[in-house]
């Protein structure tokens, strides 16, 4: 049992070494692959990254860059995604907190976020979206991606300038969780708000009313009599 | 009469009242599909003389075996209507369970006959998928007779017929569904570890027939397939790693029959307002079976005693009867252990799972269950085992039997056993032939664009046409929805509110609107 321990104990120096040793040309590679999958092309129906100068540090458990320009996939005209022109980050870095629940922690010089103009009726305090849709037999794969990939992490936004369509609108603070398979919660400067994934559709519901974005199948019964 | 024999009777009696209740309310209450009209087709054209290799694709589109066709041929030559195909279903899960519990009644102690009578009587998932006609849905039946012949070998393993027998039967089981592939392993890990494997030339008898009970798929993929024309199969090995464990225990637990909608289900059952309660009321039975199933393979393990087996000495118990275990009460648990091991190779699988892929654990898991209060000697632990037995057959009797009666209050109008009343509704209201509607708080099915429309159409249009048509309403359309879902859905009211039906009909529990022309 002791020399189990003992193999273990040396096992795990000698990966610490390596690594600290090699810190430099393992951040290196990491950047590359980064960098390398964020420019593949991996089809129409996924978004498309332009950046500048991104960087992994391995044992700062960061990932730092210039610029991130996000450009939404296009999909069918009215579709909810093709309403997100763009999504453009500036001078950002991006640190890991390893814990119980993992947190991102991002901190960024500007952000930019440009978007239709959604239009809405009003029926007993909903909003529901007369411009746009949602498709399920995509977006469901885009929630079910984003809830296994981050079903266990905490997002932290803080950006200097927040820009909505070119207009600055200060500092911000947006913090997100998965509170479970359905649900994205969402804290933008202490206030709260949920997107609720629902069989009819995406429920985004916040203090003061609710807003929502009909699946396709509604949509065109519905909107499109 | 013996007691023995009395107490059957009184089971039988029990047993008849409890699954004719379910099966009466549930049945009518389920979903007609492709997978279903090619069942009948394919059935019919082996009929025609047209003798098929393969059966159907899969979701994977890989081709299936054809067994499930050719076992259907005296049904389907006797009538191919929908509604008795799914009873079939029904009878046979009823037979296996009898007769599984017969044998335990005879053989076993009383203990076990309880426990396994009231597991199959409540477990929802071996409940539900007993109610209709699904390749798959045989499993239980084929498995249930591969036990009575593996357990009539582990008494008696001179009597070798039942060696081969019991592998036949595993060979159909695997066809239905080719998940059932670990009992196979499983049975070969059995018959190792207990010193029961046949003398050599019952083997080679045994992989020919297998091979020959296989070989119309094999002949096709290897003589008349085009493989130019083939679609790229899916898949999803090394991919979805907690998608086995999540099957597994929904398969368990019974969580996924509380959802209205499900992939492969179609409409579920709708469970508003009680969905979150029956989740974790479900959740809960679910966890604790999985405790039992744990302890009971503990048990097992314990009682198998590896000390005695090394690599060195394993070449050994591949010998004909090389240190059998000829004491029963000693193979009877380590057989049932040994066939459920190797499910847990699909952990690490990290293939894409779905409950209905574990039906081959229908009736495996409540004989391995049977077998732990028996096994355990202390007083405290036994009466812990029982209480978590008892806690479960309440928990999932109650979902099984609330949900069937909540089906046949509120079923869906296009369910199988409910078209002929939209047909009568058509038929007296209507002079002409409406576009019909499902709505659900998905969306819109339509009768006449869709698949589902086409699958709808196969049964309701012959439904219709018995009828003698008196209706005068000009119906261009009608709208059909259940009551709750006015309740349930602020989106269905704000669509409907702007509608201004003709006449509005209710019928079990539904809503039946009629557009005309606006």
């Amino acid at each position: 049992m002791n020399k189990i321990i003992i193999f273990f104990v040396i096992l795990l120096l000698s990966l610490s070494s390596l690594i600290i040793f090699y810190q430099e040309d393992i951040s290196a590679k990491l950047s590359e692959n980064l960098n390398r999958n964020l420019e593949k092309d991996w089809g129409k129906d996924h978004p498309k990254f332009i950046k500048y100068n991104l960087k992994v540090d391995f044992l700062e458990l960061s990932i730092s860059w210039d610029k991130l320009n996000i450009l939404a996939p296009v999909f069918p005209e009215g579709h909810f995604i093709n309403s997100i022109k763009n999504i453009d980050s500036s001078n950002c870095i991006l640190e890991v907190s390893l814990a119980l629940k993992i947190k991102l922690d991002t901190v960024c010089e500007e952000i930019r976020i440009g978007f239709d103009i959604y239009e809405w009726e009003l029926y007993q305090n909903l909003n529901i979206s007369k411009s746009h849709f949602i498709i399920f037999g995509h977006d469901r794969n885009i929630f079910e991606d984003l809830y296994g990939k981050q079903g266990n992490h905490i997002v932290t936004i803080n950006t200097n300038n927040l820009y909505i369509n070119n207009t600055n609108q200060g500092d911000y603070r947006i913090e997100y969780y998965f509170q479970d398979e359905n649900t994205i919660r969402i804290n933008i400067n202490k206030s709260d708000l949920t997107i609720k994934r629902q069989n009819e559709g995406l429920n985004i519901h916040t203090v003061d009313s609710d807003y929502f974005f009909l699946n396709s199948n509604y949509f065109k019964n519905t909107m499109k009599r | 009469m013996s007691k023995r024999r009395a107490l059957f009777f009184i089971y039988i009696g029990i047993s008849i009242c409890l699954f004719g209740g379910y099966y009466y309310c549930t049945i009518p209450a389920n979903s007609f599909s492709g997978d279903h009209v090619y069942l009948i087709e394919n059935t019919k054209e082996i009929l025609g003389g047209h003798f098929r290799l393969v059966g159907m694709r899969n979701s994977r589109l890989q081709w299936t075996f054809p067994i499930i066709n050719y076992l259907l041929i005296p049904l389907i030559a006797f009538t191919s209507n929908a509604l008795f195909l799914y009873v079939s279903t029904s009878v046979t899960y009823v037979l296996g369970i009898w007769s599984l519990s017969w044998i335990l009644l005879k053989y076993r102690p009383f203990s076990e006959f309880l426990i396994f009578a009231s597991l199959s009587l409540t477990h929802v998932w071996s409940l539900f998928y007993s109610s209709f006609l699904w390749p798959p849905n045989y499993i239980p039946f084929f498995v249930s007779l591969f036990f009575i012949c593996f357990f009539h070998y582990l008494r008696n393993s001179e009597n070798v017929w039942f060696f081969h027998g019991a592998s036949l039967f595993l060979n159909i089981a695997f066809q239905l569904h080719t998940m059932s592939v670990v009992l196979i392993f499983g049975f070969v890990l059995a018959l190792t570890m207990l010193g029961k494997l046949p003398r050599y030339r019952h083997w080679f008898l045994q992989v020919g027939l297998q091979i020959f009970l296989i070989s119309p798929w094999i002949i096709f993929h290897l003589f008349v397939i085009d493989w130019g024309k083939e679609p790229e199969y899916h898949s999803s090995l090394f991919k979805h790693f907690f998608s086995p464990a999540q099957a597994f225990m929904n398969y368990l637990s019974g969580t996924g029959l509380t959802r209205e909608f499900s992939r492969y289900l179609f409409y579920g059952t709708n469970t508003f307002p009680y969905e979150k309660f029956w989740f974790a009321w479900l959740s809960i039975g679910g966890w604790i079976l999985l405790l039992l199933l744990i302890w009971g393979l503990w048990n097992g393990h314990k009682i198998l005693n590896l000390k005695d087996i090394n690599w060195i000495k394993i070449r050994y118990h591949l010998l004909p009867y090389y240190h059998e275990e000829t004491d029963i009460n000693r193979a009877y648990p380590v057989a049932v252990y040994c066939l459920f091991l190797p499910v847990l190779l699909y952990q690490f699988s990290g293939i894409y799972m779905e409950p209905h892929y574990f039906q081959f654990l229908t009736p495996l898991m409540f004989l391995l269950v049977a077998t732990l209060p028996g096994q355990i000697k202390h007083p405290t632990k036994r009466k812990i085992a029982w209480s978590c037995i008892l806690v479960i057959v309440i928990i999932q009797g109650s979902f099984s039997y609330w949900r069937a009666a909540e089906e046949h209050r509120s079923p869906y109008l296009d369910d199988i056993g409910y078209t002929q009343v939209l047909a009568k509704v058509v038929a007296e209201q209507c002079k002409d032939n409406p576009q019909i509607r499902f709505v659900s708080n998905s969306g819109f099915k339509a009768s006449t664009l869709s698949n589902d429309g086409k699958w709808f159409r196969f049964r309701f249009d012959p439904e219709l046409a018995e009828f003698d048509r008196t209706g005068t309403l000009h119906c261009k359309l009608l709208l059909i929805f259940q009551n709750k879902l006015l309740e349930k859905s602020p989106i269905v009211n704000w669509h409907l509110r702007l509608l201004k039906p003709v006449l509005k009909l209710e019928v079990h529990n539904n809503q039946i609107w009629i557009i005309g022309d606006q």
